[in-house]
């Protein structure tokens, strides 16, 4: 078998949509409480096919795959730019993914070292990502907590709201 | 009073928003940017009243009729996920002066009732690491946000060779065999007599 870390092309987007499938179902069986609720296959075939257009036109969306035979790895990321705060333009990577078989034998440093001699042309000075929280893995790896996301349901925030009005002390 | 924002309203929703920041204090990621006021008050006159997504509401002085407070959020889409249409709120600020006076529950009244015509199920904010205030009020934390120097991400991959089994570029000869032992007889171990274990500093 010979490993071949390559950045994706259009041909590829059946082997994106794949991995991107198992990686959610994986997520999903770790972390069935997740919030928003997707539908892997339903997911994973959107994302596909609104990378496709993109691969070759779109240099600021970076997506490499690692290919056996199979593919059995992928890391996709994109060059943003928020509109305040510093620094404005970063990577965020949306998805890292390596089959569970394949893992152990440095694919995913592969992946990433592929992807950042793709950004390289960016000037892009840090990478952002997002897990669910209870995922340690990124802090485990020295990556910094930057902001934490919540989310309530209108019922709440709407009753929160009221209360005060009528002299209730919060819940 | 609150009301939704008008155009007139951006010099006022500048200070506020100055003034949010200075409260806020120093932040470590992203750093607060020379051009952040200006970005936040060519936004806000972008699309106050012009764009229908974008919901900002002001509470002001019932005297002096001069801002006091706001709470500014944009109705976000999401491609695909349940709830796939949502509040994403963004600021929240009431001057000192005036608050415990209900000012940012009436405000958050006042959006509820244009989100609740809208039909939006659930209200999303993001909050710095180790805030506290969110959770508190029964928010459940469903992201967290990570963020790493690009030269810190190289060393993270440079730190440990890939070692690729199946690569072709692996060593084609096997590894010497190792030296052969003669097995060694089995012997029953005698239980070692149990270490001492350190208890808060000490020997027990």
């Amino acid at each position: 078998m010979s490993l071949v870390i390559r950045a994706a092309e259009p041909g590829d987007r059946r082997a994106l949509e794949l991995l991107l499938t198992r990686l959610m179902r994986e997520h999903q069986a770790a972390f069935p409480d997740a919030y928003p609720h997707v539908v892997p296959e339903e997911a994973a075939a959107h994302f596909a096919d609104g990378y496709l257009p993109r691969l070759v036109l779109d240099s600021r969306l970076v997506v490499v795959l690692a290919v056996d035979r199979a593919p059995v790895g992928c890391l996709v990321g994109e060059v943003v730019t928020r509109a305040v705060g510093q620094p404005a333009t970063v990577c965020f990577v949306e998805w890292f993914y390596v089959e569970p078989e394949a893992r152990g034998g440095g694919i995913g440093r592969e992946l990433v070292r592929m992807g950042l001699r793709l950004l390289r042309v960016h000037g892009v000075t840090h990478i952002e990502c997002q897990s669910v929280p209870g995922d340690r893995q990124w802090a485990r790896r020295g990556w910094v907590e930057t902001a934490r996301r919540y989310a309530a349901s209108f019922e709440h925030v709407a009753d929160w709201a009221q209360l005060e009005e009528v002299g209730h002390a919060p819940r | 009073m609150i009301r939704p924002a008008i155009f007139a309203d951006v010099p006022g929703l500048r200070r506020l928003y100055a003034a949010l920041v200075a409260a806020v204090g120093p932040v470590v990621y992203p750093a607060p940017g020379a051009d952040d006021l200006d970005t936040f008050t060519l936004l806000a006159a972008q699309r106050i009243g012009q764009d229908p997504r974008c919901l900002v509401y002001v509470a002001t002085d019932d005297d002096t009729g001069a801002l006091v407070g706001f709470l500014g959020g944009e109705l976000s889409e999401r491609a695909l996920g349940d709830p796939r249409i949502f509040c994403a709120a963004h600021w929240l600020y009431v001057l000192p002066p005036y608050r415990g006076h209900g000012v940012a529950r009436a405000l958050v009244a006042r959006g509820c009732a244009d989100l609740d015509a809208l039909g939006v199920t659930h209200v999303e904010l993001a909050a710095l690491p180790g805030d506290p205030q969110w959770a508190a009020r029964g928010w459940q934390p469903f992201l967290v946000h990570h963020a790493l120097p690009l030269a810190a991400v190289l060393a993270g991959v440079a730190e440990r060779p890939a070692v690729d089994p199946h690569s072709p570029t692996a060593p084609a000869a096997p590894a010497p065999p190792a030296p052969h032992k003669a097995p060694r007889k089995k012997r029953r171990r005698r239980r070692a007599t149990p270490r001492p274990r350190l208890i808060a500093g000490g020997r027990a």
